[in-house]
């Protein structure tokens, strides 16, 4: 009876350590994806067609267009054209983690119930900034987001980011 | 042509109206260049749930809604099931123009009628004739809770369902027929308001017996509130159950008649007034059913807040008839979130109980099988949830949730169980272990 008395505590104590030690890795690899995070920060530059009449934006409408809450422009009628960056990029994560502190996860969570609820469907990503730049360019109600050493003439820069 | 077909055609027509408008009037197309023109049309996306299910009770399953088949899961002796949560959805959307697309979705899940037309959840053409209008016709999502057109994609929640509470009655999940949203827009606050009209058909096992349930002049009305981080919305709707599940109920409703016209006879008023109130209360047909919910949600990034409160009303004793609620909290703490949730349902009516002695004609057992049948679909019971999310991947996560539920004395409409079992107030928990994604 001891003898299973001891083999039971022994294999709880041996448990227990496992687990402490799950735990302050966890803790410790939660640390290092927020800190890796924090180093990637870039420069992000919300664009809009130049003709466009809506010469500034505030976080938080940029925040709500690109959560399809918003459908027009602030003070105008005109439904906005959102263009996206590819899904999973860095730039797609940047831009939501300056823009509303959101992850990629809880965005991609987010659209998923617009999107399979038949609400609204996500806006086309394209491939890079350039591409999003070509639709703004020949879109007068386009908007999108491009890292800021990509901004020409051609845009109007309506709201930079950054740490 | 039935009215379905016609709506269709109408809105074809009013599709190639609105598309010839787009090219020949304004010149001007959305989409720039024909690279990104060819990579807009067609999308196709979709989403599963892999998940696991353990129970303690050997007397008794939980039933997820009531469009569930019983048949898979009424091995009592059987503790676990892929069945319960499991599902796969396809979707296929073409975007002919930035007013104009056509969405269809498909949903493999176990279901008490599992047909081909009734695995189609989605399939319609919706249109922005102007801005802030959006309409949609065809088969629509049931859209008058927090919850009710998303309950299929469990990547986009934080739970391994919806609270059973809440939504096990709330058996429709979609609409043939159309709906009209409008959005307003003042200041920071989005506003929207929208109405839905058609009729919903789906199966109901009930005693080994797959019944044809058809909600017809299905309505309903919602206006949301979203705000940031808050959203806010109340709705109402109200269908009618049009058929009788005769199958099942056939047998006892000629035998309550039948006892009604002895105890007339016989001259047992009594009898005969209960028989035929039994009669009326148990059934399904021309029932009509509403629904008033108002439910908020809050997610700021850390905290995640979702609450609901309903009301259903409905005639009898086999139709939606309660008051119900939930609560749910949960924190991220990077790609971890811990939740709970506490939800309840009360119904609106007491357990039934006899009136009369039915001894006098010899048919108390008969008497008591009724009676039971009639206590059979009430539900009262409140769960508390434990769980966690963990979101492992940018579209998937996995999920691990424990249920501790209380049901009480003829309250077990959300479960199937033998015997006498729901005769007692008992306790059950249920533990699920599931993987989401989307793709």
């Amino acid at each position: 009876m001891t003898v299973t008395n001891n083999f039971i505590l022994e294999n709880v104590s041996g448990l227990k350590n496992i687990i402490i030690h799950i735990i302050i890795w966890s803790i410790f690899a939660m640390f290092c994806m927020e800190f890796t995070n924090l180093v990637a920060a870039e420069e992000i530059a919300v664009v809009v067609n130049i003709n466009n009449p809506v010469k500034s934006l505030t976080s938080r409408e940029v925040s709500d267009i690109f959560l399809a809450r918003r459908k027009v422009f602030p003070s105008s009628d005109e439904a906005v054209f959102v263009v996206e960056q590819p899904q999973n990029s860095k730039l797609r994560e940047e831009f939501f983690r300056l823009l509303n502190r959101m992850k990629l996860k809880q965005v991609n969570a987010y659209w998923a119930r617009l999107q399979f609820s038949g609400d609204v469907q996500p806006p086309k990503a394209l491939s890079n900034s350039q591409a999003v730049i070509k639709v703004i360019r020949n879109n007068r109600y386009a908007i999108g987001y491009i890292d800021a050493e990509s901004v020409d003439d051609s845009v109007h820069v309506i709201l930079n980011l950054k740490d | 042509m039935d009215k379905i077909s016609k709506i269709f055609v109408m809105i074809l027509a009013m599709n190639v109206i609105i598309q010839l408008g787009e090219y020949s009037v304004t010149g001007n197309y959305a989409y720039a260049g024909d690279e990104i023109y060819d990579v807009s049309k067609l999308r196709l996306s979709g989403y599963g749930t892999i998940s696991h299910t353990f129970d303690d009770r050997k007397d008794m399953t939980p039933i997820r809604d009531i469009s569930k088949s019983s048949t898979s899961i009424n091995d009592y002796d059987t503790n676990s099931t892929w069945r319960m949560d499991s599902r796969l959805g396809l979707q296929a959307d073409y975007q002919f123009s930035p007013k104009v697309e056509f969405l269809i979705q498909g949903v493999l899940k176990d279901r008490a009628d599992p047909t081909f037309t009734n695995s189609i959840e989605l399939a319609y053409i919706g249109l922005k004739p102007f801005n802030r209008f959006n309409v949609r016709a065809g088969r629509i999502g049931y859209d008058a809770f927090l919850m009710s057109d998303i309950r299929d994609t469990g990547y986009a929640y934080l739970w391994a369902r919806p609270p059973i509470e809440f939504y096990n009655m709330v058996a429709i999940f979609a609409i043939n027929g159309a709906d009209v949203t409008y959005d307003i827009e003042q200041g920071n606050v989005q506003w929207r308001i929208k109405a839905q009209g058609g009729e919903s058909h789906f199966g109901i096992d009930m005693d080994n017996y797959t019944n044809d349930f058809e909600a017809g002049n299905l309505c309903t009305l919602t206006l949301t509130r979203q705000s940031g981080p808050l959203k806010i919305k109340a709705g109402y709707s109200q269908f009618t159950s049009v058929n009788e599940a005769t199958k099942t109920l056939g047998p006892l409703h000629r035998g309550l008649e039948a006892v009604a016209a002895i105890a007339d006879n016989l001259s047992f008023p009594d009898i005969k007034a209960e028989a035929l109130s039994l009669r009326n209360n148990i059934s399904f047909k021309d029932n009509d059913v509403s629904y008033m919910t108002l439910g908020a949600s809050y997610d700021n990034g850390t905290l995640i807040a979702q609450a609901e409160i309903g009301r259903s009303a409905a005639y009898g004793y086999f139709m939606p008839n309660a008051e119900m609620g939930y609560l749910s909290l949960g924190y991220r703490i990077g790609d971890f979130t811990p939740y709970g949730t506490f939800s309840s349902i009360d119904p609106n009516s007491d357990v039934n109980k006899p009136v009369s002695d039915w001894s006098a004609i010899e048919s108390e057992s008969f008497h008591s099988q009724s009676i039971g049948i009639s206590n059979s679909t009430r539900a009262e019971q409140y769960t508390y949830s434990l769980g966690l999310r963990w979101d492992f991947n940018n579209q998937a996560a996995l999920k691990l949730q424990w249920d501790n539920t209380h049901i009480r004395t003829y309250g077990y409409s959300m479960w199937l169980w033998e015997g006498e079992t729901f005769a007692h107030e008992s306790k059950a928990n249920l533990y699920t272990l599931s993987m989401e994604f989307v793709f």
